[in-house]
């Protein structure tokens, strides 16, 4: 068996830009979105990819897992470069990506099926992982039938069946509401740190998620992006068997990344101007009791125009 | 339509036999208005001889030609053949234009072309080139079926969401199976659509072919019956082809509502082409 | 730019390998009876517009023709954009309207043609009231597809800050249904030509339609195939003059689903 590298991962100097069509009569204009990326990720770490929103993480994310090629530098996986989506890799997508005429269990069975595992085989594995992910008994239920935090988990359960050497996940639970992104946050930390063990790759742009899940957290800088840091997060293993939020090494990572977020976000411009955190807050004088709006007393329930009389 | 779906079942079936009522009483007085039952005739005498027609009752002065079951069958064949040749060549054409951008380039601007040019116009010059039997009646319907069922397969196969189309390409589909597994079942919906579209499409190309080129069939029996003023008779094939149309346009909507329940995200029904 | 050039010039190159195609067969059958070659109908096209009767007959068919086909697709918007919009807004006219759209928006066009010959005889008045029938109905179905996925946030934005329900159809309704309306139109004056034509055919003495019938009965199929080049000239145009209508109503609209039915 050859020697397995500490790095699974290796991001080496990946630069990449995009035409932006210009406007009419004007000309195509080319902008840097990865100005030279580079980090490892070590077997064994669940390392996040944190940035402001547009920085590039999902362009980052596609060239990792081959699916663009970079226009500069390269990516390792297993000491191999990537050139095409490698098998050894599993995806979970922000959009979620099932086969919405699929059920479940077809929908987690996808990954062996394109790779010509024998029909038994496939069930009998895609329902280990959906038990494993929590949604047992939901096997012939269709996409659109259950929950957004459900649909993930079936994405998860996909990407886990192929049995892959890492997990990539582009912000997997920005399409979800915060209650449930919160619980599945702990899931995902149970099952991959606990029941099968994955080293993972997670993009986010959300400060808190980051800590939470992370032993490694890379901060990704604007445009031209490039690795401004790599943090250590010191937080004790097992997270989802205590509450990390009130551990003071928490509100120290906290405060260090959101600064510089704020510093990223503030560069781009259209915000004005906000106070920095160092600024204590002054209380406004109590708000005139305002006239009450016309309309009706109830939400209205649906986005049924011919419903709004 | 998603409030009809609110409104009880009960409710809407009311509403549409009222209307329905209404529908009929309003024929009824057009039809003294018009005083003349050459121009019009209202539904009872039409339901008669509608009645009289399916059990191959012709009536006086019609003699030579054909009877009301050889006519509907001749119609229907010409439909039915023109209808499956166009998805045999045009579900096959928009999958490829779909999927490879040359093909597309290639055949878009003559789809474009056929859309706004009405391709009827070409019936009479086909009649010269190409005679006026059946086998002549199903290529004029296939060809104005074709177009259609190209336009809505391409369409379907184009706009497979690129999100499905990463988790084909990260998963390491092969091309026969992304085209296998992900784009035909989600272009289906489009694909089916566009079948029940040109099903309209061929009843009106087969019925125009029979006015225009042979005089068989239920089209050449509309004519002959308005030829020989005899309004009751040609309102009844009238019927017939109208219920047709009706039939074949809007039932299979239901089912297709069932099939495809999974696509009850998109808000809005994507049908497209005339 | 350079996107629209390269078709054109594959519109073009298909074009010619059609016509070379064309010249082919026709030689090849050999019989003026049943094929003519696009030599012989290019200049019968020609003709067309250098022969003073020919000419005479070329317009006054035409003017037919295009009168018909603006009539009945003004006539079709004048009424279907409002019905359209009334169905959309309101429940009650929705669940009366709905199946009698569907149902009259299913029968062919053929179906109205004898019972039009009846009502207003063999004439352009007939062609009208055809072509209105088959595209009322289309542009119908787009606005009140259109009317019904605004989104109800804007309704209530409206009603929120004070708007009648005048303001809320003039000045929140209506603009944001406009791209359903302009593909509504793009569809129905296609709908409308091909109704006209149909008619004209089937009547074969009015029009550009009966001009094209009327000279293929006498065998100058020359004749007819040139009349089709003029009648496909005119349909092209005023394609894309809807299309260029559309697009300059709402440049603000990014895509545009539809409802082409």
């Amino acid at each position: 068996m050859s020697s397995l590298k500490p790095s699974l991962i290796s991001v080496q100097e990946v630069t990449k830009s995009f035409r932006k069509k210009g406007a009419i009569g004007g000309k195509d204009e080319s902008f840097v979105v990865l100005g030279g990326v580079t980090f490892e990720l070590k077997r064994g770490s669940f390392t996040s990819v944190i940035g402001p929103s547009g920085c590039g993480k999902t362009t980052l994310f596609r060239i990792i897992d081959g699916l663009i090629r970079p226009d500069s530098g390269r990516v390792l996986f297993n000491g191999e470069p990537v050139s095409a989506p490698p098998p050894k890799m599993g995806f979970v997508f922000q959009q979620f990506g099932l086969l919405p005429w699929r059920t479940v269990l077809k929908n987690v069975e996808f990954g062996l099926e394109l790779r010509g595992v024998d029909s038994g085989e496939r069930e009998r594995v895609a329902r280990k992982y959906v038990g494993i992910v929590g949604l047992k008994g939901f096997e012939n239920h269709y996409v659109h039938e259950i929950s957004a935090g459900m649909q993930q988990r079936v994405g998860l359960a996909r990407a886990l069946t192929i049995d892959p050497d890492v997990l990539l996940m582009d912000e997997p639970f920005a399409s979800v509401d915060e209650q449930t992104r919160q619980i599945l946050q702990k899931q995902l930390l149970q099952i991959v740190k606990g029941t099968v063990q994955k080293t993972t790759l997670f993009v986010t742009h959300n400060v808190d998620e980051a800590i939470a899940l992370s032993d490694e957290i890379v901060l990704l800088g604007n445009r031209p992006a490039r690795v401004k840091e790599v943090v250590s997060v010191n937080l004790p293993p097992e997270r989802w068997t205590y509450d990390i939020r009130s551990d003071p090494e928490y509100g120290r990572l906290w405060q260090k990344i959101w600064k510089f977020l704020e510093d990223e976000i503030m560069k781009t411009g259209g915000f004005g101007s906000v106070p920095s955190q160092t600024t204590p807050l002054r209380i406004a004088p109590a708000a005139t009791s305002h006239p009450s709006l016309p309309g009706r007393a109830s939400e209205p329930q649906s986005n049924d125009i011919q419903k709004r009389v | 339509m998603k409030s009809s779906r609110t409104t009880p079942f009960s409710v809407r079936i009311v509403i549409f036999c009222a209307s329905l009522g209404l529908f009929f009483v309003l024929w009824e007085v057009a039809a003294l208005i018009a005083g003349n039952s050459l121009i019009l005739v209202g539904p009872i005498p039409a339901t008669q001889a509608l009645i009289a027609l399916l059990q191959n009752h012709l009536p006086r002065g019609t003699f030579g030609i054909q009877g009301a079951d050889a006519a509907m069958l001749q119609t229907l064949v010409t439909i039915l053949f023109g209808f499956v040749l166009a998805c045999v060549v045009g579900i096959p054409v928009g999958l490829i234009m779909g999927r490879w951008k040359t093909a597309e380039a290639l055949i878009d601007p003559w789809l474009s072309a056929a859309y706004s040019i009405p391709i009827v116009v070409l019936i009479p010059m086909l009649y010269f080139a190409i005679g006026a039997d059946l086998f002549a009646e199903i290529f004029v319907t296939f060809l104005i079926t074709v177009f259609t069922i190209i336009v809505n397969t391409h369409h379907g196969v184009k706009y497979v969401s690129n999100a499905l189309a990463e988790v084909g390409k990260s998963y390491g589909a092969s091309e026969s199976q992304f085209l296998a597994k992900i784009i035909l079942p989600a272009a289906m919906p489009d694909i089916i659509s566009g079948m029940r579209i040109g099903m309209g499409r061929a009843i009106l190309a087969a019925v125009l072919a029979e006015v225009l080129m042979s005089g068989n069939g239920l089209g050449g029996m509309m004519m002959t019956f308005q030829d020989v003023l005899n309004t009751p008779y040609m309102m009844a094939v009238v019927l017939l082809i109208a219920s047709m149309g009706i039939a074949v346009l809007q039932l299979p909507k239901i089912l297709e509502r069932r099939l495809f329940r999974w696509k009850e995200t998109e808000s809005i029904p994507r049908e497209l082409g005339r | 730019m350079k996107a629209s050039y390269s078709r054109y010039i594959i519109l073009t190159g298909t074009l010619i390998v059609f016509v070379t195609a064309w010249w082919v067969i026709a030689a090849l059958v050999n019989n003026s009876r049943e094929i003519v070659g696009p030599v012989q109908t290019g200049t019968a096209f020609i003709s067309l517009f250098t022969d003073p009767p020919l000419t005479r007959l070329l317009a006054s068919g035409l003017q037919v023709t295009i009168t018909s086909i603006l009539l009945g697709f003004a006539l079709a918007v004048v009424v279907g954009v409002p019905v359209g919009v009334l169905m959309g807004r309101y429940l009650v006219v929705d669940l009366f309207c709905d199946p009698w759209v569907n149902i009259w928006y299913s029968i062919p066009a053929i179906a109205f043609v004898p019972l039009a010959m009846n009502w207003t005889g063999i004439s352009a008045t007939s062609s009208i009231i055809i072509a209105f029938l088959i595209t009322v109905f289309t542009i119908i179905i787009n606005v009140y597809s259109g009317v019904k996925n605004i989104s109800g946030s804007l309704v209530d934005c409206g009603l929120a800050y004070g708007a009648t329900q005048t303001q809320v159809m003039t000045k929140i309704i209506l603009p944001a249904t406009l791209p359903n309306i302009m593909v509504g139109l793009r569809l129905g004056i296609s709908r409308a030509i091909e109704g006209v034509i149909i008619a004209e055919m089937v009547f074969t003495v009015v029009g550009l339609g009966g001009l094209m019938d009327d000279a293929a009965d006498n065998l100058q199929l020359a004749f007819s195939g040139a009349l089709i080049i003029v009648l496909a000239i005119i349909s092209l145009a005023f394609a894309e003059t809807m299309n260029y209508v559309a697009r300059r109503a709402v440049a603000w609209k990014e895509s545009q689903a539809m409802v082409r039915e």
